[in-house]
């Protein structure tokens, strides 16, 4: 079981206040996308909670036991970082047998059979290796070291796309086969919507929301159709955005739909998490 | 602090320095080597290693580990971060991974100094110890078993090489906890000291008509004692278990003074060259 209790958290940098008063508890056994623009505090709090760097004032608990300088606590997390806090001057096995001394259950064999599949060269120095590279280093030793809590910091940057269905694929199997906690940092909210369970929004260092992504799914639709069909319809409802491509339009409506009320030409979708993000971050 | 974290951070310390104090020893060592038998074919036109001494070694390998601790210090750190061990498990593993390295390093001295003196065919090397608490043929001269003279040495250089690490990591621990203008500031002050620092202080003491250098005698006077040196003691042997008793209290001293700018400070990652 790990059960993480975020309490009252704030932290500031000079004058830029990067997190004000968060309070949130992540469960354990689930996918979270932990989502919010550029600055937001996304980092700063996956930081704070893997002790990395300290709050200004509330508390963390893992399990009920604060993370501070706490071994028993901080050896349940793991955080994949955008930054390499390893040796540069590190081989890519090194890094990995590393890990397997610090990770009791950690799966040497799966980190050496994902490097395959990635063709990373296991043998190269981390320095040495792309971006796009060391964060597949940085991957497959987070999905290998089967830590109870999982933080994946900007996952994919500098990744193909090709090398990013490969993480979001892997990422799933590793859940189905050893469920743990993933939390998830990204900006690319389409990519990653179909495996998050739970978003989490964070806008200028305050929880804005969360939910599970059924409930967001329920907080709004999307109808397209002839513009003036679409202009009819969403007289005196709360749209969030609207699209106009020629003749055609899509309306972002907040609210929950009632079928009958839709005519039968318009076309009718869920709320995406991504189309949500950006009407909740640009409001 | 817990066992497992301890361990994990202890093994994979261990293997990142165990080695390296003890290669630059023997690299140095073969330096000089290589040196002294090419001064001596210039001069005589044949390769001996006559004269090749390897006086002061166990300052050299002190030294080597002070520089080694200050390397690895922020890679350990961020090493035990990334895997989920506290700074305060991290720092206590350094110093055993340095104890121990130090150990290994003062093994490998004490058994390259007599094979040096053999092969260049002088006399027994004099450590930089023997300078301070009495050298080891006085002590075998008074009857000590060879044996027990040279463990009292190798107990001494191990505590000798851990002090440095020691030092060395509290210096790197200050690096680590300051920023980056914080840094370079502590720098320039460290290096004004070094410099600057005597003979700035001469001049303001002279002023007020203090000598400088009887106050330097008698601190350093002062610290002998401290550490039971020879000198001091106006007597050809020291108190080899005060002077290990004090080095580890001032390692110790060290490590608390590391771990008192590390316990609060951000984590540092590594900058990647070209980035």
């Amino acid at each position: 079981m790990s059960v993480i209790e975020i309490k009252n958290v704030s932290k500031s940098f000079g004058k830029n206040q990067a997190l004000c008063d968060v309070t949130l508890t992540l469960q354990e056994n689930c996918i979270y996308g932990l989502l919010g623009r550029n600055g937001a505090g996304k980092s700063t709090l996956m930081n704070i909670i893997n002790n990395r760097i300290f709050a200004d004032s509330g508390e963390i608990l893992i399990d009920g036991v604060s993370n501070r300088e706490n071994d028993k606590a901080l050896g349940k997390l793991h955080m994949m970082s955008e930054h390499l806090l390893y040796a540069p001057a590190l081989k890519v096995i090194d890094m990995f047998k590393a890990g397997a001394c610090f990770y009791p259950e950690y799966d040497m064999e799966y980190a050496l059979r994902l490097s395959e599949e990635y063709k990373l060269n296991t043998k190269a120095k981390l320095q040495k290796l792309s971006t796009g590279y060391r964060s597949v280093a940085k991957i497959i030793n987070a999905l290998a070291c089967n830590a109870q809590v999982v933080f994946f910091d900007e996952p994919v940057l500098g990744l193909d796309a090709n090398h990013r269905d490969m993480f979001y694929r892997q990422a799933i199997e590793k859940y189905n086969a050893r469920p743990a906690t993933f939390v998830i940092s990204t900006h690319l909210i389409e990519e990653a919507a179909g495996m998050i369970e739970r978003a989490v929004v964070i806008k200028d260092g305050k929880l804005l929301l969360d939910e599970d992504s059924e409930t967001i799914r329920s907080m709004g639709y999307s109808v397209s159709g002839r513009a003036s069909l679409v202009d009819e319809f969403t007289k005196g409802r709360d749209v969030m955005n609207e699209e106009t491509l020629g003749g055609l339009k899509t309306a972002y409506i907040k609210g929950n739909r009632t079928q009958a009320d839709i005519p039968s030409e318009l076309e009718v979708q869920p709320l995406s998490l991504q189309t949500l993000f950006i009407h909740l971050t640009n409001s | 602090m817990s066992k497992q974290g301890f361990i994990s951070s202890y093994k994979y310390q261990l293997r990142r320095v165990i080695l390296m104090p003890v290669l630059s020893v023997f690299a140095t060592v073969a330096t000089m080597l290589l040196f002294v038998g090419l001064i001596n074919y210039s001069l005589e036109g044949k390769f001996s290693f006559e004269n090749a001494g390897s006086s002061v070694l166990d300052l050299m390998a002190g030294f080597m580990l002070f520089v080694y601790s200050c390397i690895f210090i922020q890679e350990f750190m961020n090493t035990g971060a990334a895997n989920g061990v506290s700074r305060t498990t991290t720092l206590i593993a350094s110093m055993a991974s340095f104890f121990t390295s130090s150990a290994v390093c003062s093994a490998v001295v004490s058994v390259l100094s007599p094979i040096i003196s053999l092969i260049s065919g002088g006399d027994m090397s004099v450590f930089f110890l023997e300078l301070l608490y009495g050298e080891r043929r006085f002590y075998m001269f008074y009857g000590e078993n060879a044996f027990v003279v040279r463990i009292r040495f190798f107990v001494m250089i191990t505590f000798l090489c851990f002090l440095c690490a020691a030092v060395g990591m509290a210096f790197s621990a200050i690096f680590y906890r300051l920023p980056k203008k914080g840094n370079i500031i502590f720098s320039v002050i460290l290096l004004v000291i070094c410099f600057f620092g005597y003979p700035i202080t001469n001049i303001m003491l002279e002023k007020r008509g203090i000598d400088l250098d009887e106050i330097l005698n008698k601190f350093f006077d002062g610290v002998g004692r401290l550490f039971g040196m020879a000198h001091v003691n106006g007597s050809m042997a020291g108190n080899c278990v005060q002077g290990v008793f004090m080095m580890f209290i001032f390692a110790a001293v060290c490590g608390v003074i590391a771990w008192l700018f590390v316990r609060r400070a951000n984590v540092k990652p590594a900058p990647i060259r070209g980035e």
